[in-house]
């Protein structure tokens, strides 16, 4: 028990030592954008996670190696405490502000940065960023001051690299949707010495494409800052925007549809881009998530488009397109992004239960999205489909499940199946607890397809709005979303085996 | 590629990459691309070069295809 708390001590310790080391670097975008009154808030909001991080480190210094069961309570315990310890900026700032502290030469107030004087706003705004959600508590983005605009790309960007190697690394298991493409490390009981070199491939393609994708953003049209900000948070699809009507603001088409590749590209599971980069592009059709990505992007499209055209919401066919497009692909891809600023007032109940479940549903496991995930809903069907014909075989009849390219005997399917049924299961059950504490406590103006599609942009840690979501929410419904947008980047499962190992210890049952 | 190696970080982000120093090459002429940008602002030059930076990335990948 007490060698477990050191393997998670220390590696929790290091999540926060880093998470300090980002708060220090921000203070480079202080210094550029002439805000040098943010400067002392960001070392106060740093020195705090360094000096718990240093602390927690001494004190696993030496501990084992982590197995498995400690990978998944570092990673829910560490997203959590980030996320905590994240909204440090959010407050000091705010707190800077609201002094007016001459010396530091801090401007005054706005109401939108004084919201994160309430510190659940703050930890709300930062378990957001990390968990790549981008629901917000700032009522007008481009009021913030820059340091803290960046500070809600930065956290998308690195909770983004982090959901990666989450999911390809350290919960690779059968069902996880990762066992496809990662077989040999799914089978490994050590993390580490996978690990360092998997974080390290995807920082570097992660870095690539944010580089593409900002050039491409600025040559749509916009301004150097937002395509930097924008390109950060699309890829992470995250889709904390700096502007107050998101990508709306910007009443460019052509913006919209260079922001939908930079959308995509964070729906690709990352270890297909790199195999894709190796040269072997037909991965792009010979893998199983890929090939329902863009399949299940097309059909939402497609489906979206014919609603709108029928619910005469815009003026062409073209508009139609344009916004079916955006919209599918933001919720699909979990990003968030809006272009529709009547989305939640004048689209049907039809349309918005469509971009619900492509919020539900997802892409591809290994990617930067959340919801259930494409090869969990593929491993499903497929498998429900084996199971009804094999009534038609005989008991004696030894019969193999193909996915992907692999061959899977029945016992390797249960498994398979096993995992994405009581995924599934659970993310429907704590979807139901979240629309019910919602309809409990929301403004009755609100409907319940209003709850549901609110609850299922949390959980499926998209961040698309239809209003409900603000610094004016109730308390309970705040604390309900940082919940459902934890277990929703999670997973689940490592947040479950983190409570359990709160209160019956790491002992594992004989 | 060799002499960008003496830099501190190039080696290293070369080590960690998909062993293309092409695309090593793509992020440090992007940074030092969106660089220019933000020192001189949008124009026909800056523009030109942002386009050709985005063909070249598109496209290297369909030809590593081709020429595997």
């Amino acid at each position: 028990m007490v060698e477990s708390i050191r393997v998670v001590s220390r590696d929790v310790g290091r999540i926060l030592e880093a998470l300090s080391l980002i708060m220090f670097a921000s203070i480079a975008v202080a210094i550029a954008w002439g805000e040098e009154y943010t400067i002392p808030a960001l070392l106060i909001s740093g020195a705090i996670p360094l000096a718990i991080g240093y602390l927690l480190t001494r004190l696993g210094k030496g501990a084992a190696e982590p197995g498995k069961l400690h990978g998944m309570v570092i990673a829910a315990a560490g997203w959590f405490l980030v996320a905590v310890f994240g909204s440090l900026p959010f407050f000091f700032v705010a707190a800077t502000d609201v002094l007016h502290i001459g010396v530091l030469g801090s401007p005054p107030i706005t109401p939108t940065t004084a919201a994160f004087l309430n510190p659940l706003n703050g930890i709300f705004e930062s378990m957001s960023g990390f968990t790549g959600t981008g629901l917000t508590m700032a009522v007008h983005e481009n009021h913030l001051p820059h340091v803290l605009q960046w500070w809600r790309s930065l956290i998308e960007w690195v909770g983004g690299v982090g959901v990666i190697v989450l999911t390809t690394a350290i919960l690779a298991r059968p069902g996880s949707g990762s066992l496809t493409l990662y077989e040999s490390e799914a089978r490994s009981e050590k993390i580490h010495p996978s690990i360092v070199s998997t974080v390290r491939t995807i920082w570097w393609i992660f870095l690539l494409f944010t580089v593409a994708s900002v050039t491409l953003l600025w040559l749509a049209g916009m301004p150097l800052w937002d395509a930097i900000n924008h390109a950060m948070t699309g890829l992470a699809t995250g889709g904390f925007s700096i502007t107050d009507n998101s990508i709306a603001t910007y009443h460019s088409a052509l913006v919209d549809f260079a922001t939908v590749p930079v959308m995509v590209l964070g729906s690709i599971a990352f270890p297909v881009h790199y195999l894709v980069m190796q040269g072997n592009l037909d991965e792009l059709w010979t893998d199983l998530q890929t090939r329902w990505v863009f399949g299940f992007f097309g059909l939402g499209t497609l489906v979206l488009t014919v609603l709108l055209a029928a619910g005469h919401i815009y003026s062409t066919p073209f508009q139609d397109f344009r916004y079916a497009l955006f919209q599918f692909v933001s919720a699909a891809s979990c990003t968030g992004f809006q272009t529709a600023g009547s989305l939640g007032t004048s689209w049907s109940v039809a349309e918005q239960l469509v971009v619900s479940l492509g919020m539900v549903v997802g892409a591809a496991a290994g990617s930067t999205v959340g919801g259930i995930k494409l090869i969990r809903a593929a491993t499903l069907t497929k498998g429900t489909l084996f199971r009804i014909r094999g009534v038609f075989y005989p008991e004696s009849v030894v019969r193999h499940f193909h996915m992907n390219g692999r061959s899977l005997s029945e016992g390797e399917l249960a498994r398979e199946f096993e995992e994405a049924a009581i995924i599934s299961f659970l993310w429907f059950v704590f979807l139901g607890i979240g629309i019910f504490a919602l309809i409990l406590t929301v403004d009755p103006k609100y409907t319940l397809e209003n709850a549901i599609f609110e609850v299922a942009s949390a959980q499926g840690n998209v961040g698309l709005s239809t209003g409900i979501t603000g610094p004016g929410m109730p308390t309970l419904d705040k604390v309900v979303f940082l919940f459902n947008m934890w277990i929703g980047r999670l997973e689940i499962i490592p947040v479950l085996v983190l409570l359990r190992a709160l209160v019956t210890g790491f002992e594992v049952s004989p | 590629m060799r002499s960008l190696d003496r830099i501190p970080g190039v080696r290293r982000l070369q080590s960690v990459g998909s062993d293309d120093s092409v695309f090593d090459m793509l992020i440090l002429s992007g940074i030092l691309l969106l660089g220019i940008v933000a020192l001189f602002g949008r124009s026909l030059v800056t523009e030109t070069a942002a386009i050709a930076y985005l063909l070249f990335f598109f496209s290297y990948t369909p030809y590593k295809y081709l020429v595997r």
